[in-house]
C-alpha cells in the first residue's frame, strides 16, 4: 500500500513538475524571441517613446569693441518644438497654438504630422510668447532655450557687424568672416522624456562649448561720432548714402567705419539688401581730386617735381587730343602746391604728363590701389588700375586727378595713412585679437607694415602741402579745426551713368585728411554718394570730417596745439586736486 | 589535551549511525551514540544556503531598485539646477545689455546735451595743466 501510495505520490509530482518545466520552457522561449529575434525593433519602440534626439549649438561668441565694450552677442531666448506623436488632438492642437503664434492653422496642422517624431514649431521667439504657449500646458508641446544673436548698439556699425541667421551662422560681415572662430560647437544631445512627460537630460550632457570672441579695434565712441557726422551730412546734402572711416596712421587700426543710410541688424530682414553691404570694402568708386594726393607725392618722390614746380594751367580749358579737361576756376601759373591746394586737374595732368605713365602707375600701386588691401572683412574689392601700357595719353592724366581709375573707401583711407605714417603704407586692421570665453587671448593681430612708398622727406612735404588746402583760398577751408592742425583734400567725382559717360548731375563728394597735420593720430575720409544742390566735397563732406577730427580729438585727450600732452579740462568745470 | 580528546571521540562515529544519516535526512539533528556532536544533514544545510542566497538576491533586487530611483531622482535634481543656472545666466545677461545700454554713447551724449545743457569744449574752453 505504502509503496502504492507512493508511486501515485511520485506520479503526480511528475507530471506537475513536467507542467512547470513546458511553462518555463514556453517563457524561456518567449524571452528569447524578444530578446534575441526582436530585441532591436521592441529597443527602437521604447526609445521612441522617451528618447528624443536633437542638435543643440553652443553659445556663439560675442564681437567687442576696443575697450571691451559688447558690439555682437548672444542671448538666451525660447523656441518651441513639438513632438506630433504625443498631441492626441492635432486638429485641435493646431487652432490654439496657431492663434498664440501668429501662424496659419493649416501650416501648423501640417507641421505636426505624426510620422515625424520632432518638428519645430517657431525658433527663438520672445519671451511673451512662450509664456502664453506655456499657459496652454498642451502635451507635446516643449520649450527649449537657444542662443539669438542681439545687437546692443542697434545700428551702430551694423554693416561692418554683419549678422548671423536662426541657426547661429554669420551671414553678412564680421559675423560672416569669422564664423569658425565666433560659433559654438555643434552636439547632437538625447533628452530624455519620462511617462509623465518630464523632460530630463540623460547622463553625459557635457556643458556646451562655446564659441572664441573677436575684439575689434572699432571705439564704439568714435564710431557714434562719425555716424552722426556723416548722418548730418548726408541728410543735410540729399545724399544717396554715404561712409566715414577714422583711422590710426601709424598701426593702420581702424577706428570707426560708418555707413550711412542705417540698418538695424536685430531685424535685418525690415531692411533691403543693398544697406547690409560693407560698402567701404565692397563698393569701387572713382575717387576724384583726393588721388592728386598720391600723384603729387609719386612726382616730388622721383624728384621730378618740387612743391615749388609751376605748371601753366591754360586759363581752365586744356585740350588733348579729342578731349578737353577743365578747371572748375581759370588759373593761369601754378605751383605744384597750388594745384594741390586749387584742386587744378589741368595743373595735375600736366604735372602728370611730365612723371610719365609708368612712374605713375607704379607709385600708385605702391599706395595700394589695384589690389586688396587684405582687410578681415568679406567680399573686399581690389578696384581697378589697369596696366600702363594700355594708357592713352588722356588716361595718364585723368587718373592722375582720379578718373578712370576705381578704389575703394578703405584703400583711400590706407593710402592717406601712409602719407600720415612717414611713407608706410600698413595694413588696414579691424580685429585686434581673438579671446576664448574666459577672455584669454587665443590670436593676437599686431599692426602690419606693407611697405615704403615714398620716403619720410616726401610725405613731410605732401602733409605740408594738404595743410595749405583747408588755408584761406583752399577748396577745403570747411574742413579747418580750431585749435588743431590739420591737411587734406577734397574730391569731387563725377559718377558714370548707365551709358557709360560722365552723368553732369551725379557725384561723389569726399574729404581725406589727417589730424593733427605734424603728428598725424587720426586719418578720416567722408565720402558723400550723390549729394543734391551742392556737390563739392570741400561744402558737402569737409564739415563732417572737422566734426569727427574735434569730437574723436576730444575724446583721445589729444589737446590743442601739441599732441604730447594728454591731459586736459574744460575751463568751464573746476578741477580739484 | 583537550584538542587530542575530541579528535578521538569524532574518529569514534559508528559507521552504521553514519549510513543511515545519509540515507534519511529525518535523523539530521539526532546526536550520535557517544552524545558528543550535533551533525547537520546535507539537504538541510543546502536549504539554509538557498534560503540565504535568496535572501541576498532579494536584498540586491531592492537595491538596485532603490539606485534606480536615486538615479532618476538625480537626473530630475540635475535638470533643476541647470535650469536654475540658465535662469541666472539669463539674469546676468539682461544685466549686462542694460548696463551696456547705459554706458551707450548715443544715451550720454542725449543726456549730456538736452538735460545737463552741456556742449563740446571748443579749442578755448580747453586748458592744459602744466
Amino acid at each position: 500500500m505504502t509503496t502504492k501510495a507512493t508511486k501515485r505520490t511520485r506520479l503526480r509530482a511528475g507530471i506537475v513538475g513536467t507542467l512547470f518545466l513546458m511553462a518555463l520552457a514556453v517563457i524561456g522561449a518567449q524571452a528569447v524571441r524578444l530578446h534575441v529575434f526582436k530585441g532591436a525593433w521592441l529597443s527602437e519602440r521604447a526609445a521612441r517613446e522617451y528618447e528624443r534626439a536633437m542638435v543643440v549649438q553652443g553659445k556663439r561668441g560675442t564681437i567687442f569693441d576696443r575697450s571691451g565694450s559688447p558690439l555682437a552677442m548672444s542671448i538666451e531666448s525660447p523656441s518651441i518644438a513639438a513632438y506630433p506623436r504625443m498631441i492626441a488632438d492635432r486638429s485641435k492642437a493646431s487652432d490654439r497654438l496657431g492663434r498664440v503664434l501668429g501662424q496659419p492653422r493649416r501650416e501648423v496642422y501640417d507641421k505636426l504630422n505624426p510620422k515625424r517624431s520632432f518638428v519645430w514649431l517657431k525658433r527663438q521667439t520672445i519671451p511673451s510668447q512662450a509664456q502664453a504657449l506655456r499657459a496652454l500646458d498642451l502635451r507635446g508641446i516643449d520649450f527649449i532655450t537657444e542662443h539669438s544673436r542681439y545687437y546692443p548698439n542697434k545700428s551702430l556699425a551694423a554693416q561692418l557687424l554683419g549678422f548671423s541667421g536662426v541657426d547661429g551662422h554669420g551671414l553678412e560681415g564680421l559675423e560672416f568672416q569669422f564664423d569658425r572662430d565666433l560659433k559654438g560647437h555643434e552636439k547632437k544631445i538625447t533628452v530624455l522624456k519620462d511617462a509623465l512627460g518630464r523632460r530630463f537630460e540623460g547622463a553625459g550632457s557635457a556643458p556646451l562649448t562655446e564659441g572664441n570672441n573677436v575684439v575689434l579695434t572699432i571705439d564704439r565712441t568714435i564710431q557714434h561720432i562719425a555716424q552722426k557726422a556723416l548722418e548730418a551730412s548726408v541728410s543735410e546734402y540729399g545724399g544717396q548714402s554715404g561712409i566715414a572711416i577714422v583711422m590710426v596712421p601709424a598701426t593702420g587700426e581702424v577706428l570707426a567705419l560708418a555707413h550711412y543710410p542705417f540698418f538695424n541688424p536685430n531685424s535685418y530682414r525690415d531692411f533691403g539688401r543693398d544697406l547690409w553691404r560693407n560698402r567701404a570694402i565692397t563698393d569701387p568708386f572713382e575717387p576724384g581730386s583726393t588721388m592728386k594726393i598720391f600723384s603729387v607725392a609719386a612726382a616730388i618722390d622721383t624728384g621730378i617735381c618740387s612743391p615749388s614746380t609751376i605748371f601753366y594751367c591754360e586759363n581752365g580749358e586744356y585740350r588733348i587730343g579729342k578731349n578737353v579737361v577743365h578747371d572748375t576756376k581759370s588759373h593761369g601759373w601754378l605751383s605744384l602746391q597750388q594745384i594741390v591746394k586749387y584742386s587744378s586737374n589741368i595743373g595735375s595732368v600736366k604735372m602728370a604728363e611730365k612723371l610719365g605713365a609708368r612712374q605713375l602707375h607704379e607709385y600708385l600701386r605702391r599706395f595700394g590701389f589695384g589690389q586688396r588691401s587684405g582687410i578681415a572683412c568679406p567680399g573686399e574689392t581690389a578696384g581697378s588700375l589697369s596696366s600702363f601700357k594700355k594708357w592713352s595719353a588722356i588716361d595718364t592724366g585723368a587718373i592722375s586727378f582720379g578718373q578712370g581709375v576705381s578704389v575703394s573707401a578703405i584703400q583711400l583711407a590706407a593710402a592717406a595713412s601712409a602719407i600720415a605714417n612717414d611713407g608706410v603704407l600698413m595694413k588696414p586692421m579691424l580685429v585686434k585679437a581673438i579671446t576664448d570665453r574666459k577672455g584669454r587671448t587665443v590670436k593676437a593681430f599686431a599692426p602690419q607694415a606693407v611697405r615704403r612708398v615714398v620716403s619720410s622727406h616726401t610725405a613731410k612735404t605732401i602733409r605740408r602741402i594738404l595743410k595749405t588746402v583747408i588755408t584761406e583760398g583752399g577748396t577745403g577751408t570747411n574742413a579747418a579745426l580750431e585749435g588743431y592742425s590739420a591737411g587734406g583734400k577734397t574730391g569731387t567725382a563725377q559718377k558714370i551713368d548707365e551709358s557709360g559717360t560722365y552723368a553732369k548731375n551725379r557725384y561723389v563728394a569726399s574729404f581725406l585728411g589727417f589730424t593733427p597735420a605734424d603728428h598725424p593720430e587720426l586719418t578720416i575720409l567722408v565720402l558723400v554718394d550723390e549729394p543734391q544742390g551742392q556737390n563739392y566735397g570741400g561744402i558737402v563732406a569737409a564739415p563732417a570730417f572737422r566734426q569727427i577730427a574735434l569730437e574723436t580729438l576730444s575724446y583721445l585727450n589729444i589737446p590743442p596745439g601739441t599732441d604730447a600732452d594728454r591731459l586736459r579740462v574744460s575751463r568751464d568745470n573746476r578741477a580739484n586736486g | 589535551m583537550m584538542a587530542r580528546t575530541l579528535r578521538t571521540t569524532s574518529r569514534r562515529v559508528n559507521p552504521q549511525a553514519e549510513n543511515r544519516r545519509v540515507k534519511n535526512s529525518r535523523t539530521d539533528n539526532r546526536t550520535d551514540s557517544s552524545g558528543n556532536r550535533r551533525v547537520r544533514a546535507p539537504r538541510k544545510a543546502m536549504a539554509g544556503v538557498w534560503i540565504v542566497l535568496m535572501g541576498l538576491f532579494f536584498i540586491q533586487g531592492l537595491f538596485y531598485v532603490w539606485c534606480r530611483v536615486q538615479c532618476v531622482n538625480a537626473g530630475y535634481g540635475i535638470d533643476q539646477e541647470m535650469n536654475r543656472r540658465q535662469a541666472l545666466q539669463k539674469e546676468r545677461s539682461t544685466l549686462n545689455i542694460e548696463l551696456n545700454w547705459l554706458k551707450s554713447p548715443e544715451r550720454i551724449e542725449t543726456i549730456a546735451r538736452t538735460r545737463l545743457g552741456l556742449v563740446m569744449p571748443d579749442a578755448q574752453q580747453t586748458v592744459k595743466l602744466p
